[in-house]
C-alpha cells in the first residue's frame, strides 16, 4: 500500500466491544487517527454482558497458566488506570459434604498456594483457609446455616476484581475520542472496501438510526467484532473461516440486592464451576458456556438455563431459590476456534490474524481473548498496526495513562452534599464516572433541576442520563441503561423509563412519541429477561408490574400484536 | 327465595358481578381477598369506546354511577402521568385531573418537595407532549407550600391522602390554593397523588376554587385503588350484599355438597350459594397461581381449565413446569404476555370443562377470563354479564 494516498483516518475500527474500544484507545494514544463503527452500542454484546470480573482466571492456572499470568498483570494495570471502576470481590469455595472432600481441601489450597504468587500482580490478597465455623460466621447463609451444613470440612478464600464491563469500554471511547477518534455507534459496515491488488481501502457503512450511508478510507481495518467476527470477514469477501471463532453463550441470572457477603463457588450438576457474587447492587449468578448457533443480535437467556444455575448454587447457598430474580444477562463469548474439546476446555487466550494470507493485506481480526487482558491484546495489535503503518509512532502508554475518570480521587461525601443529592447517589455516581463526575456537578450547578433522581433504585440522576447522551453517544434507552444502570434495579424501569425516553427524545430533538417508544421497547425487553429467571411468588409481581405499566401508557402495548 | 350467588373477589369485574346480581334479585355474598390489580390501579380507565357497547352501555354506566368514584362520557379523558406522558382514556377516577377541555391555557403544577413529585420536570414533559403543542396547553410549576409539617415531605402518598380525609384539612389547603400568587392566571390546578382516600376531594376544591383541581394518574398502590375501594365498600353495603374478608382454598360443585356450589375459606368456614363468580385477578395476579410441579392450578379446587388463546393447556412435558416463555411471553411486542393465561369461558362467561361443555353454576369474569383484551372497562362488562346470568340461572 502506498503511504502517499489521500485517506480520512489510519484506522478503522470495527466493533464497540472491550477489544474494539480498547485498540482504539491505544492507536490514538501513539499518535495514529482512527475510527469506530459499531453495528448496536458500545458493549452490546460479550463485553457488556460478562460476568463483571477483572478476573485473574485461576480457572485457567493449570492448562493455560499464561492466560492467568497475563490476567493478573493486566488487573493490576487496570487497576492503576481507571481505580474508580473497580471494586474487590473476596470468594469462598467450601468444601465437604461428599465422600473424598477431606483430600480436596489440601488439593484446592495447594491450587491457590500457587495462584497467590500472581496475586500482588492485581493488588490481591493471598488466600485462606477456613475453618466451617470461620465460613458460617462470615456467610450465615451457607447450606441454610451451620444445621444444613454438617460434613462441611472448611473452605478457601481467594481475591478478585470486580468492574462494570459496559463502563471500561465506554471510559476507553471517550479517552479515543477526546484525542480526536471518531465514534459512530448504531453504524452498520457494510463492505470493507479492497483496492483491486486486494488490500483494504477502507470501510462503507450505514448509520442505523438515521439510514445515512457513507464511506471512510483507512490505512488498516481492525475486526474486533467478538462473536461476529466471521461475519465482519464476509463484508470484506474474504471467506468467513478466516476469522473463525468458536461462539460460546453465557448467561446470568441478576438478583434484587446483594444476597451473600462473598461471592460464592459452587459446582453444578454436571461438575462445571458456577459462582454467585455480589455486584454492584446485585447479585450476578453465572454462568453457562454453550456452543451458540443463534441470532448474534438477540441473544436472551432461556429458562432451563437460569434453572441450570440456580439448582446448582441452591446446593450451597439454597436461599437463592426463595431469592427474587429481577433479570438475566446474556453474552456469546469469542473463544478461540477448536473443533472437538468441551466449552470450558476452550482456550481463553487471543490472537491476532493478518488477513494478508487470504489476499487482503491492511485487514486484521482480533480472535478471542478476556476482559481481563484487554488492554494487551490491544497493545499487541496496535503493535502490529504500526508495524505495518510503518509510521513512527511513540510507545504504548495504556497501562500507565489514566482512563477518563481516574485520572484522580473524587469525595463522594463532598460531591453529595456539594449538589445536594442523596449520598448513595453520589457513591454511584462517583463509581460511574470518576473524577468525570465533575463534569455532571458542573450542570447542575448551571441547572439544579438535572439534580432530580431518574431512577430511584440505582439511583441515577438527570444530568448523568443528559450526560451521557450528550458525551458518550448513548442514542436510546438502552444505551442509556448500558451507561448508567438506569432501570436495570428491582422495578425493571417501571419507574424511570418513560421518562428517560422523554429526555432522549429531548436531547436528541426527537417527537416525544419516539422517546415513549423506546421506553416501552426498554420495559418489554427487561419484562421478556426477567420472566424466564421468575417463580411463582414472583408472577404476581410481575402480573401487577405490567398492569401499571399499562395503567402509564395505555392500550399502546397491544400494539403489534 | 332468592339465589344465593357468591363473588369471589372484588376488584371491578367483582364489584361490578355483585351489582349485576343483586339487580337481578339475588342475594350476594362477596368475598374479598388481597388487592388485586383495581385496588393497586392507576385511576384511568380504559376500554371499548361507550358508544361500540350496544345495549350493554346503560348497565355499565348505572353501574358506574352507582359506584361513584368514577366518571364515564363519550368524550373520554386527557390524563397526566406519573412519567410525564399525557395520555387519553375513557373515563377516570373523580380525583383525577381531566385536561382534555383546556384550550390556550396554561395548568398549574403544585411544586411540592416529595420523592417522586418532580413538579418541575413533569411540567415541562407534559407541556412538551404532542397533544399538549397541538392545544397550545402549558404546564408551569407553581411553589405553593401545601405540606404542613415536615414528615410530610418523605411520608408515603397513602399516608398523605389520608391526612386529607379530614375536611379541616382540605380547609387549610384550598386556603394555600387561593392565597398562592402563581394559581391565579392558571386554568387549572394539578397536585400529587395524595387528593384523599375518599372521592370528592378534588371537587370540593375545583367547586370552591373556581377551576378544575385534581392529580394526575396514580403510581401502583396509590390513591386512585383505595377510592374504588372505599368506593365499592359503600355500594355493597347500599345493595345490600355481604362483605367477607377471607382466602378461599376450595370450590365445590355437584357432588356431595348440599348446596350447587360450596367455597371453602382457609378460615375453615364455608359459604353455599347457588352460583360462583370467580373475580380473582389474572393468573399470578390473585387467583390462579403458577405452580412449576402441576403445570397450572387454581388456588381454588374446582372444575376449571385453563385456556391460551382458546386452547386449553396442556400439561407439561417438563418436571419444572412449563417454560414462561414459550407460552405466556410471545416476544418483546407484546409486554402483557403473562396474564393471557386463564380460566376457559363461553360467551356468557360460565366455566367451560374439559370437554368444552359450559358449567351451569360456575361463571368467570375479569382478568380470570383467558383471551379477552384486559382493560378496566372489559373487567366490569364481563362482570356485570356473569353476575346478571348467576343471579337468574335457568331464566338467563
Amino acid at each position: 500500500m502506498s503511504g502517499t494516498t489521500p485517506v480520512d483516518v489510519d484506522i478503522a475500527v470495527i466493533g464497540g466491544g472491550i477489544n474494539g474500544t480498547g485498540v482504539l484507545r491505544d492507536v490514538t494514544l501513539r499518535g495514529l487517527s482512527a475510527a469506530l463503527f459499531e453495528r448496536n452500542d458500545l458493549a452490546f454484546g460479550a463485553s457488556g454482558n460478562s460476568s463483571g470480573m477483572i478476573h485473574g482466571g485461576p480457572r485457567y492456572l493449570t492448562d493455560d497458566p499464561e492466560v492467568t499470568r497475563t490476567s493478573c498483570l493486566d488487573s493490576g494495570h487496570i487497576q492503576a488506570i481507571a481505580p474508580h471502576l473497580l471494586f474487590r470481590v473476596p470468594f469462598l469455595i467450601p468444601i465437604g459434604r461428599e465422600g473424598t472432600e477431606r483430600t480436596r481441601i489440601d488439593l484446592v489450597d495447594a491450587f491457590f498456594e500457587a495462584y497467590d504468587a500472581f496475586q500482588p500482580l492485581k493488588h490481591g490478597k493471598p488466600h485462606a483457609r477456613l475453618s466451617p465455623d470461620e465460613l458460617f460466621r462470615i456467610e450465615p447463609g451457607l447450606f441454610g446455616g451451620s444445621a444444613g451444613g454438617a460434613g462441611l470440612v472448611g473452605g478457601i478464600s481467594f481475591d478478585e476484581w470486580g468492574i462494570d464491563g459496559s463502563r471500561l469500554c465506554v471510559a476507553n471511547a471517550v479517552d479515543a475520542a477526546e484525542r480526536g477518534a471518531r465514534v459512530h455507534t448504531h453504524t452498520n459496515v457494510e463492505a470493507i472496501l479492497r483496492e483491486p491488488s486486494g488490500a483494504v481501502r477502507g470501510i462503507r457503512a450505514k448509520n442505523l438510526l438515521t439510514g445515512a450511508s457513507f464511506v471512510v478510507t483507512a490505512r488498516a481495518v481492525v475486526n474486533a467484532t467478538g462473536a461476529w467476527s466471521t461475519l465482519t470477514a464476509l463484508a470484506a469477501s474474504i471467506p468467513a473461516e478466516a476469522a473463525r471463532v468458536r461462539p460460546g453463550k453465557g448467561i446470568h441470572v441478576i438478583f434484587d440486592r446483594r444476597l451473600t457477603n462473598y461471592g460464592i463457588i459452587a459446582r453444578a450438576i454436571d461438575g462445571r464451576q458456577i459462582f454467585i457474587e455480589p455486584w454492584q447492587n446485585v447479585s450476578v449468578l453465572g454462568t453457562t458456556d454453550d456452543d451458540f448457533y443463534g441470532d448474534l443480535d438477540d441473544v436472551r437467556a432461556t429458562s432451563d438455563e437460569v434453572r441450570y444455575l440456580v439448582e446448582g448454587v441452591a446446593n450451597v447457598f439454597p436461599a437463592v431459590k426463595s431469592a427474587r430474580a429481577i433479570g438475566t444477562t446474556a453474552g456469546v463469548r469469542p473463544t478461540l476456534y477448536a473443533y472437538g474439546p468441551g466449552e470450558d476446555a476452550l482456550s481463553r487466550d487471543h490472537r491476532v490474524v493478518d488477513h494478508a494470507k487470504e489476499g487482503a493485506p491492511g485487514l486484521f481480526s482480533m480472535i478471542g481473548g478476556k476482559l481481563a487482558s484487554y488492554r494487551i491484546f490491544a497493545e499487541q495489535m496496535t503493535d502490529v498496526l504500526v508495524a505495518r503503518l510503518e509510521r513512527a509512532a511513540s510507545p504504548c502508554r495504556t497501562h500507565i495513562a489514566p482512563l477518563p475518570g481516574g485520572e484522580r480521587t473524587v469525595s463522594r461525601c463532598a460531591l453529595a452534599e456539594r449538589l445536594g443529592i442523596d449520598a448513595i447517589a453520589a457513591a454511584r455516581l462517583v463509581y460511574r464516572h470518576g473524577a468525570r463526575s465533575d463534569a455532571i456537578a458542573e450542570r447542575i450547578a448551571e441547572r439544579p433541576e438535572e439534580a432530580h433522581v431518574v431512577c430511584t433504585c440505582e439511583p441515577v440522576i438527570e444530568a448523568e442520563v443528559r450526560y451521557v447522551i450528550q458525551k458518550e453517544w448513548a442514542a436510546t434507552v438502552d444505551d442509556v441503561a448500558r451507561r448508567t444502570r438506569l432501570g436495570l434495579g428491582a422495578c425493571g424501569g417501571m419507574r424511570c423509563a418513560a421518562r428517560c425516553g422523554q429526555i432522549v427524545a429531548e436531547e436528541r430533538r426527537l417527537e416525544p412519541r419516539e422517546g415513549a417508544r423506546q421506553a416501552l421497547r426498554f420495559l418489554a425487553r427487561q419484562a421478556c429477561t426477567r420472566a424466564v429467571a421468575v417463580g411463582p411468588e414472583q408472577a404476581q409481581q410481575e402480573a401487577f408490574s405490567l398492569a401499571a405499566l399499562r395503567a402509564e401508557l395505555g392500550p399502546v402495548i397491544e400494539e403489534g400484536e | 327465595m332468592s339465589r344465593r350467588v357468591v363473588v369471589v373477589g372484588g376488584g371491578a369485574s367483582g364489584a361490578a358481578a355483585a351489582h349485576a346480581a343483586c339487580e337481578a334479585g339475588a342475594s350476594v355474598v362477596v368475598l374479598l381477598g388481597r388487592p388485586g390489580a383495581t385496588s393497586l390501579g392507576s385511576g384511568a380507565l380504559d376500554g371499548p369506546r361507550l358508544a361500540s357497547l350496544g345495549p350493554a352501555r346503560t348497565a355499565v354506566l348505572s353501574f358506574v354511577a352507582a359506584l361513584g368514584a368514577w366518571e364515564l362520557n363519550e368524550e373520554g379523558a386527557q390524563l397526566g402521568t406519573n412519567a410525564g406522558l399525557l395520555r387519553e382514556s375513557r373515563g377516570k377516577d373523580r380525583g383525577l385531573l381531566d385536561v382534555g377541555p383546556f384550550k390556550n391555557a396554561v395548568v398549574g403544577v403544585v411544586d411540592a418537595s416529595r420523592p417522586g413529585w418532580d413538579a418541575v420536570g413533569l411540567a415541562r414533559a407534559w407541556s412538551a407532549e404532542p397533544w399538549a403543542q397541538a392545544r397550545s396547553v402549558r404546564f408551569e410549576p407553581v411553589a405553593v407550600d401545601v405540606l404542613r409539617h415536615a414528615h410530610e415531605g418523605v411520608a408515603p402518598d397513602a399516608d398523605l391522602a389520608v391526612l386529607h380525609d379530614d375536611p379541616g384539612r382540605v380547609a387549610w389547603l384550598l386556603d394555600r390554593l387561593r392565597k398562592a400568587p402563581g394559581l391565579e392566571n392558571k386554568c387549572a390546578v394539578m397536585l400529587g397523588p395524595w387528593l384523599g382516600t375518599r372521592t370528592g376531594v378534588s371537587a370540593h376544591l375545583s367547586i370552591e376554587l373556581g377551576k378544575p383541581v385534581g392529580e394526575p394518574i396514580s403510581p401502583p398502590g396509590g390513591v386512585a385503588g383505595l377510592r374504588f375501594e372505599t368506593a365499592r365498600d359503600e355500594l355493597l353495603e347500599k345493595m345490600g350484599a355481604t362483605r367477607t374478608s377471607g382466602w378461599a382454598v376450595r370450590l365445590t360443585s355437584g357432588g356431595a355438597t348440599p348446596a350447587p356450589v360450596r367455597v371453602e375459606l382457609a378460615s375453615g368456614e364455608a359459604i353455599d350459594a347457588d352460583a360462583a363468580v370467580l373475580a380473582l385477578g389474572g393468573l399470578a395476579g390473585g387467583g390462579i397461581r403458577f405452580a412449576p410441579h402441576e403445570p397450572f392450578v387454581l388456588s381454588l379446587a374446582c372444575p376449571a381449565v385453563l385456556a391460551w388463546r382458546g386452547v386449553p393447556l396442556v400439561t407439561s412435558g417438563s418436571l419444572h413446569g412449563s417454560p414462561f416463555e414459550t407460552f405466556a411471553w410471545s416476544g418483546y411486542r407484546t409486554a402483557a404476555g403473562l396474564e393471557r393465561v386463564g380460566v376457559w369461558v363461553d360467551s356468557g362467561g360460565r366455566l367451560r370443562a374439559a370437554d368444552g361443555a359450559p358449567a351451569p353454576v360456575l361463571f368467570a369474569a375479569g382478568d380470570t377470563v383467558a383471551d379477552a383484551p384486559r382493560t378496566l372497562l372489559d373487567a366490569v362488562l364481563s362482570g356485570l354479564r356473569a353476575g346478571r346470568n348467576a343471579a337468574l340461572g335457568d331464566r338467563a
